[in-house]
């Protein structure tokens, strides 16, 4: 394999789906059209900072400011290359969803396993993953320490207090700048910013770059702020000589161009981080240009192989079901929708079964961790945690809600079908395929593992105290307060899993609610002729939870008191 | 010939284009007319409403001295809190009275009506609710100056208020299936009243503790010339700026295609929602005050501060194209019958048949009262008066209306009266 084909494997690898071919419209592949174009983007925008910042604040500190000669091209160059070195390793650690990595404990116990005990295969691939995202992490941190030292040398070499050709004070200079990216990529890795935020709307990309400009600028403000301050406690201590001390004021001068310097270049990869997010996150028409030959035939192709075939969880498949998401919930470009609900009926269970597999296997890993988390005595899930068992048991729901972007997408694309399905489905393929059934069932099984979750522990009532409209009679005294701890409880409130688990829990019920506003007048006179099981829910187990109590909250829905 | 109900009298309800009046409020009548064909009675929900109306006045004072001081206070206050946000700061608050104030507002599905019952609370009336009649009062520390409040769609029972920094969400809960709260949302304070107990589950804090002046599922302030898009499910909101008026009225279309957003200073802009891009309006008879999309989300209606006729835009093609034209939309019996001049506020029920408009000042007999049409919608928007409906108590005004999205028997129409009554007018003619 040659060398470059080795470079587009290795970036690519996790992004690109596999390699899926666009088959129809544009033959090159998505993710790395948007990667050259971020790298173009950056390179311009980081000369124009460049150049403002160079002409404003720095001119100030050079003698011969705006005559450009043969070492100013080489720091210009260098400037940029290290830049272009930053950037990629952005887009090398991106992912659209959180990655489980091995700490440095874990790393060293595989490693002791691996000489002292033979065997256990086990969770081989599971710790070669973890291993690699963690080394990762340190590739990234180190990339950024270097391009700290090098871009900083280079903004600031031009400056007169810095224009000696003195091995030390250049040393000194690239340390700072190699503490500050330290610091960066730390900071960057630990607040786990390298992973994709999808935006809640889209906008052209211009505006969204547009809004982020000032928190950009203010979270530069702050990075270079404590920047300066931790490297310069730090080389204090170093061992270098620093000749031509000189007098106060080169002394001020040149810790002013070194901190615009380090403002600058903080400015140029907070920009850049930001300008990746709005290119990686925009949304992408999986679609034949309206009018061609093959919209007119095949309409769904594109978007479904993408759905399916392509590496599961991979930044392609996310925005396959960002924009699947997107026809089904809005009215443009009704003719996308409107080809799903073809007369064969396959594109529908195909599409219904893209959608219901996340979900499905989010509500599997879910239903099993809460299974075994707690047997018998209720866990308290604080910061103060105590034994390396709870830990490990916080650490697997953690992991479980990872997806929870995808599930959400999912849920609202099931949602909008099955609600849109009641005007929009010409030949009943919804209804007789049993996809509205399996779409129900499953969205109220996870709602109903995300409840319990949270807390919040729904019990089948007894057959002779059914719901009505009015006067609603309990006939076991549940306490269903969130505080309760009976049983497999587990009380997360104040962590941030709560949090997702919250937001997670909103979009299902809002789901459910859509699909049950839209129909109803059917649900009803289904309910009311005791066919509510049957047409609504589906036969076989469900996921979680008995069926009995599917139904219940399916009523609770019926009757707006779901909440 | 227009139904008119004499001085004195009360509106109950309308039958085939026929609005029956009675001479005092009861429920009596209102049970031997309606009654039997809907299988509930709509009393009306007394509230306190001097409070209301004082809050008015109040801020209005206030806003006239900041006025005077002008550049000095914008520049202490800036100083005070850190920002430059009083300086670009719209003075033109007073305004907000003229701008239509959503503060009725009915469940989509259940018969739940929700309105401002004062400066901080908001009382809810479950007329499904055989067991308490009475209604709820919601009240919690953080919600002070209600101005706005929605029901959520998809959203079970729940309910979004519009106050000074942020926005409260309330839901329903019931024994044995309490509602979620979000961590750091003080839980603790309920609702009195009997019957189901409503819960805060989330507050969605807005920047600089602004008023929230608009809100129709996204948000806005009108010290802001921005607006919030809230994805209420992380509690996270997008604000998207335009222009630098203020907003005083903000309308998502019932497709969800459109965005209808209007400033203090008579512009007003239509958003396509698939890539958020917008078209600058400008009008020329004063700002907007009412605006109510139809049953489509094809066409919206507009009432201006100073002009007795509406505005229709009429969208020309397809989502998400913003094509449209504006076709004015006459209303010939105002003027002549009521003396009026200009429109305050108007209403549309979701089956686009009928239509709700309130005017200001006008003759001694016609003043404070709510004018209802028939609405034909063919190729452009024809109307016919059928009546007026009068309020109890002395000299009542209309200070909100709104009609209920899903009653099958026909429209019914919630108006906010001055006098301290929140009536209901079942709309019968199916």
């Amino acid at each position: 394999m040659s060398f470059s084909a080795a470079i587009e494997r290795t970036l690519f690898k996790d992004k690109d789906g596999g390699g899926i071919v666009v088959a129809v419209g544009a033959h090159t592949p998505i993710i790395k059209h948007r990667f050259l174009s971020f790298l173009i983007w950056q390179s311009i925008q980081s000369t124009f900072i460049l150049l403002l910042f160079k002409t404003l604040f720095l001119s100030p500190f050079t003698q011969k400011p705006f005559i450009p000669n043969f070492f100013s091209l080489i720091t210009f160059l260098s400037f940029h290359f290290s830049l272009l070195l930053f950037s990629i390793s952005i887009f090398f650690l991106c992912s659209p969803h959180p990655l489980p990595f091995a700490s440095p404990f874990e790393i060293s116990l595989s490693f002791l396993r691996l000489i002292f005990v033979s065997g256990g295969v086990g969770d081989q691939n599971l710790l070669r993953r973890k291993v690699r995202v963690s080394l990762s992490f340190v590739l990234f941190v180190t990339a950024c320490s270097v391009v700290g030292a090098v871009s900083l040398t280079c903004v600031c070499w031009g400056c007169d207090a810095y224009y000696v050709n003195s091995i030390g004070v250049l040393g000194k200079l690239g340390f700072r700048g190699f503490v500050i990216g330290l610091l960066y990529g730390l900071h960057y890795v630990y607040k786990q910013r390298w992973v994709l935020q999808f935006p809640i709307i889209q906008r052209p990309p211009f505006f969204s770059f547009k809004m982020g400009l000032p928190v950009a600028v203010g979270q530069a403000l702050k990075f270079s702020v404590i920047g300066y301050l931790s490297s310069g406690v730090l080389a204090f201590f170093l061992p270098i000589e620093y000749k031509g001390q000189g007098s106060v004021g080169n002394f001020i001068s040149e810790q002013m161009s070194f901190y615009i310097g380090s403002f600058v270049v903080i400015l140029c990869w907070e920009l850049n981080h930001h300008l990746h997010q709005v290119l990686h996150t925009k949304r992408f028409v999986f679609a034949p240009p309206k009018g061609s030959a093959a919209a007119e035939t095949n309409p769904s192709e594109l978007l479904l192989d993408t759905l399916e075939e392509s590496m599961p969880k991979s930044l392609l498949q996310y925005l396959a079901f960002l924009d699947l998401c997107m026809v089904c919930e809005s009215n443009v470009d009704t003719w996308r929708r409107a080809a799903f609900f073809e007369e064969t009926g396959e594109t529908y269970k195909r599409v219904i079964a893209a959608c219901l597999g996340p979900l499905e296997q989010f509500t599997q890993k879910l239903a099993e961790d809460l299974q075994s988390s707690s047997p018998e005595n209720s866990l308290q899930l604080s910061y103060q945690l105590s034994s390396p068992k709870e830990r490990l048991a916080v650490s697997k729901l953690y992991e479980s809600f990872y997806d929870s972007q995808l599930c959400a997408w999912c849920a609202r694309i099931v949602a909008s079908l099955t609600a849109r399905s009641r005007k929009e489905d010409r030949f009943g393929v919804a209804q007789l395929s049993g996809s509205n059934a399996a779409a129900i069932s499953t969205l109220l099984s996870s709602l109903l593992a995300v409840e319990t979750l949270l807390g919040k522990k729904t019990n089948i009532q007894s057959a002779n105290s059914l719901m009505g409209p009015a006067g609603i009679r309990w006939a076991t005294v549940n306490t269903g307060r969130s505080e309760s701890s009976s049983g497999a409880m587990i009380r997360i409130r104040g962590s941030p899993l709560y949090a997702k688990a919250y937001s997670l829990a909103d979009i299902l019920r809002t789901s459910i609610y859509c699909i049950v506003s839209a129909f109803h007048n059917e649900m009803l006179n289904s309910s009311n002729s005791g066919l509510l099981e049957k047409d609504w829910i589906i036969s076989g187990k469900p996921l979680y939870g008995p069926r009995e109590l599917l139904v219940q909250k399916l009523r609770l829905f019926l009757d707006f008191q779901a909440s | 010939m227009p139904s008119f109900p004499q001085p004195g009298t009360v509106t109950i309800c309308e039958i085939n284009r026929e609005l029956v009046t009675t001479d005092h409020l009861s429920d009596d009548q209102a049970r031997d007319t309606y009654a039997k064909i809907l299988g509930t009675i709509f009393s009306p929900v007394p509230f306190e409403s001097e409070n209301l109306s004082s809050t008015i006045a109040e801020e209005e004072v206030i806003l006239q001295r900041k006025g005077s001081l002008g550049f000095v206070s914008a520049a202490l206050q800036s100083l005070l809190s850190g920002s430059l946000r009083p300086f670009f700061q719209p003075a033109d608050v007073k305004l907000l009275q003229d701008a239509d104030l959503h503060s009725v507002s009915w469940h989509h599905h259940k018969q739940i009506l929700a309105f401002v019952s004062g400066p901080h609370h908001v009382t809810i009336c479950d007329y499904n609710d055989s067991d308490g009649k009475s209604p709820c009062i919601l009240t919690n520390e953080s919600q002070k100056d209600v101005k706005v409040l929605e029901w959520r769609s998809n959203g079970g029972k729940t309910l979004s208020v519009a106050c000074k920094g942020g926005i409260c969400i309330w839901a329903a809960s019931y024994p044995g299936n309490v509602a979620s709260v979000r961590t750091g949302v003080t839980s603790s304070t309920l609702s009195r009243g009997s019957g189901t107990r409503w819960t805060l589950v989330d507050f969605l804090r807005s920047s600089d503790n602004e008023q929230i002046s608009a809100l129709s599922w996204t948000s806005a302030s009108f010290e802001s010339s921005s607006f919030t898009i809230w994805d209420v499910a992380q509690g996270l909101g997008t604000p998207i700026r335009r222009g630098l008026g203020g907003i005083s009225l903000l309308k998502w279309s019932p497709s969800g295609d459109y965005f209808f957003a209007a400033k203090f200073d008579g512009t007003f802009y239509l958003w396509e929602t698939n890539t958020w891009t917008s078209e600058l309006w400008s009008s020329k008879n004063g700002l907007v005050t009412g605006a109510t999309w139809d049953p489509d989300g094809r066409m919206i209606l507009l009432s201006f501060s100073e002009s007795s006729a509406l505005g229709s835009v009429h969208f020309a093609s397809r989502p998400p194209s913003l094509d449209a034209h504006l076709i004015p939309v006459e209303l010939p019996e105002i003027k002549p019958l009521t003396g009026s001049q200009v429109i305050e506020k108007i209403a549309w029920d979701a089956s686009g048949e009928r239509l709700a408009v309130s005017y200001r000042d006008g003759d001694e007999l016609y003043r404070g009262l709510v004018a209802i049409f028939d609405v034909k919608r063919t190729q452009l928007i024809s109307t016919s008066l059928i009546g007026f409906i009068r309020g109890p108590g002395d000299n009542p005004k209309p200070v909100a209306f709104s009609f209920h999205d899903k009653f099958k028997q026909g429209p019914l129409l919630s108006v906010c009266w001055s006098s301290g009554f929140c009536c209901t007018y079942p709309l019968l003619f199916r």
